[in-house]
């Protein structure tokens, strides 16, 4: 998953950063209002986290200019303002979430996850699941069956975007777009070393094949009993 | 009952209560003197009735009797047709001849004392409690020098009665009537007074118990005591609201500035804690942990040397000089200023000497100094000492980005920042510090500034003259 965090406070923002890319987020990062709209009109992000006292344009408008231009992107806003009236403007400028300053790492990665199951389409449980393969987004935890799987954070962060739509065909470039942030995304073949990895810990043991290349195109989840079945 | 009503009750009840001891005042004063005034008549008409009666007084043989030579319009006749009784008697009181209608009432003795006295006599008769009153009038008649006899002339009181018990009675039911309707008048206009006060007292109340310092009054502008008091009250609820609102606004920027190094402290902590780390990145979190508390501190302490401010005065008993005292400061911030490449000068006569707290002059100066450098890319900063009048006058000035005009009211004011960002580090207190300082040691501190062409920061202090030192 491909996180923007927009913060000017360069601890919190070097901190986050950290912490959401052990857990196998993307992060790149921005440090000004007018960046944040850089960045978020140039990259198709999975969240957005915003402060909202910033330079050059403060989260609210930020917020309220992305949302202007149809970006339906989950948004959490983060400041140390905890006013109701102050949490009031932030949603109704757009943010679908809302978090005061000082907070806990944790707190704020259950958030997260909580805002990805919000989208119309998405997976409304922490647990993902394709046939016997499930894949629980808070505990990270991955299992063929009853057989646990380890994955690197990510190996774990491309076969979460994987699951979260099974059956579609992801290209190298929109799977890179969601699993790395700007300073490795361009290069589109380590996407297949991921994939090569993670074939072999899903698919080796078991005589179910899951992850399929559509030649051409890119890679799927895909039983291929269903094709045979087509 | 509350309060108000209460009050217009007593207002109607004083107003009656004064109208009762006017009206009863009055009343009986009026009651009196017609009293007076007809019995005056009466007692007038009888003595008139008298002297003409005697002239009709015959005297033969040593016998007494009314004659008749009289018109008997002016006569005796005509007297008794005028209701009065006229009664001719000898001394020992036995009648010789009587008309009219109190003729057979007994003679008093009172008045036969008084005619042996040879004195006229009035006196008022009343035979039965049911009947009117009669007044007699007894006058001696004499004779060639001696006593021979009396008439008496009696006239009935009933009329005079009668028209003193109609002004009792007009008094006695009119009175309360007026007094009860002048009570009601007295609470409606109380009432009418009071309005306005209602009103105070409600929208008072809504500010207490909602704390909504927004409300007015807003009563129509009226220069009478009310129209003041609400005229007043508004200035005062302005003022208040104004007062609230700054503080809220401290309370919620300070939490602000508190809360943003706790947060990244707290970002720091649970990004390291969450699995084991190398030494290098435990060290780096602890570099970072540190610059947090630094930056906590030394919010902290602002915070505090403002809220100093409303404590005791700050002991300005030290002789400082400011020669001295600027010297050190930008010696010491010289190595900032070098290291921008800008030129930093300082010019101050010598002997120049002021009373105050030398840790909060040098306070005031160097944040002075450090906001210029901060905000000048290049150029210089310039630290110059003259002496107005009684007056220090320092002149902090910079070649830098200078301040636009729509923020110099407010770039003494706590937390306030020219840009919202906090691009050059720090909390937007340092420039209210410096204020605080320079007004707890009686002076002031302004600020003139161009866009790009730089700001020029000018603080006056008092001098002080060291006593002249013995020769």
């Amino acid at each position: 998953m491909r996180v923007l965090i927009v913060e000017d406070e360069p601890h919190i923002a070097a901190y986050i950063k950290r912490g959401l890319e052990e857990q196998g987020y993307a992060v790149d990062c921005a440090a000004t209002g007018r960046e944040a709209l850089e960045w978020a009109t140039a990259v198709a992000f999975d969240l957005i986290v915003l402060d909202v006292l910033l330079p050059e344009g403060d989260g609210l408008s930020v917020c309220r200019t992305l949302r202007a231009r149809r970006l339906r992107t989950p948004l959490l806003m983060l400041t140390a303002r905890d006013g109701v009236d102050d949490r009031v403007a932030g949603l109704d400028a757009g943010a679908d979430d809302y978090l005061v300053k000082p907070f806990a790492l944790k707190e704020l990665l259950a958030r997260l996850r909580a805002l990805l199951r919000r989208g119309a389409d998405a997976p409304k449980s922490p647990v993902l699941a394709y046939a016997d393969l499930t894949l629980d987004t808070a505990t990270h935890r991955v299992a063929r069956g009853d057989r646990p799987i380890a994955l690197t954070a990510k190996e774990f962060a491309v076969l979460e975007c994987l699951l979260r739509e099974p059956g579609r065909v992801f290209t190298r470039t929109s799977i890179a777009e969601h699993v790395w942030n700007y300073s490795v995304f361009n290069q589109s073949n380590v996407v297949d070393v991921y994939i090569r990895n993670l074939r072999r810990k899903i698919d080796d043991a078991s005589p179910l094949k899951l992850l399929q290349t559509v030649r051409g195109a890119g890679y799927r989840l895909w039983l291929e009993t269903d094709d045979d079945l087509a | 009952m509350t309060w108000p009503s209460l009050f217009r009750v007593r207002f109607g009840l004083w107003v009656a209560g004064l109208l009762l001891a006017a009206l009863a005042a009055f009343g009986t004063l009026v009651y009196f003197s017609l009293e007076r005034g007809l019995l005056q008549a009466v007692d007038d008409s009888l003595r008139l009735s008298a002297s003409q009666t005697l002239t009709a007084v015959e005297y033969e043989n040593g016998r007494l009797s009314l004659g008749d030579s009289a018109p008997p319009e002016t006569g005796v006749a005509g007297l008794v047709g005028r209701d009065l009784t006229i009664r001719v008697m000898d001394l020992d009181g036995r009648l010789i001849q009587a008309l009219g209608e109190f003729k057979g009432w007994p003679v008093s003795a009172a008045s036969l004392a008084a005619i042996a006295l040879e004195q006229p006599w009035f006196e008022t008769i009343t035979d039965a409690p049911e009947h009117t009153p009669v007044r007699f009038y007894s006058v001696p008649i004499i004779q060639q020098g001696q006593l021979v006899g009396a008439i008496q002339i009696a006239l009935n009181l009933g009329d005079v009665q009668f028209t003193l018990r109609r002004l009792l009675q007009a008094l006695l039911l009119g009175g309360p009537v007026l007094v009860v309707l002048a009570a009601l008048g007295g609470y409606a206009l109380a009432a009418r007074a009071l309005s306005p006060i209602d009103h105070i007292t409600r929208t008072v109340r809504h500010i207490a118990d909602g704390s909504d310092l927004s409300a007015r009054l807003n009563l129509p502008v009226v220069n009478d005591e009310v129209g003041r008091l609400a005229a007043t009250f508004d200035q005062m609820l302005a003022r208040l609201d104004g007062a609230f609102r700054r503080e809220r606004q401290f309370t919620a920027d300070a939490s602000h500035e508190l809360r943003t190094p706790l947060a990244a402290m707290q970002a720091i902590l649970s990004v390291i804690r969450t699995e084991p780390r190398t030494a290098a990145d435990y060290a780096q979190a602890l570099a970072d942990l540190n610059e947090e508390t630094d930056r906590l501190t030394g919010l902290v302490e602002d915070l505090l040397s403002l809220a100093r401010r409303d404590g005791p005065d700050a002991h300005l008993t030290e002789p400082v000089d400011i020669a001295d005292l600027l010297t050190d400061i930008t010696s010491s911030l010289e190595p900032l200023a070098e290291a921008k490449g800008l030129a930093l000068t300082c010019t101050a006569p010598a002997n120049l000497c002021l009373l105050g707290d030398r840790d909060q002059l040098i306070r005031l100066f160097v944040n002075l100094v450090d906001n210029a450098i901060k905000y000048t890319d290049q150029g210089s900063v310039s630290v110059a000492a003259s002496v107005e009048a009684a007056q220090i006058v320092v002149v902090v000035a910079d070649t830098g980005i200078g301040i636009p005009p729509e923020h110099q009211p407010h770039l003494f004011d706590r937390f306030y920042r020219v840009d919202a960002a906090r691009s050059a580090r720090g909390a937007g207190l340092g420039l209210a510090i410096a204020h605080m300082i320079a007004e707890t040691h009686h002076g002031q501190i302004t600020v003139t500034s161009q866009v790009g062409r730089g700001a020029c920061f000018r603080v006056e202090l008092p001098r002080w003259m060291p006593p002249p030192t013995p020769p």
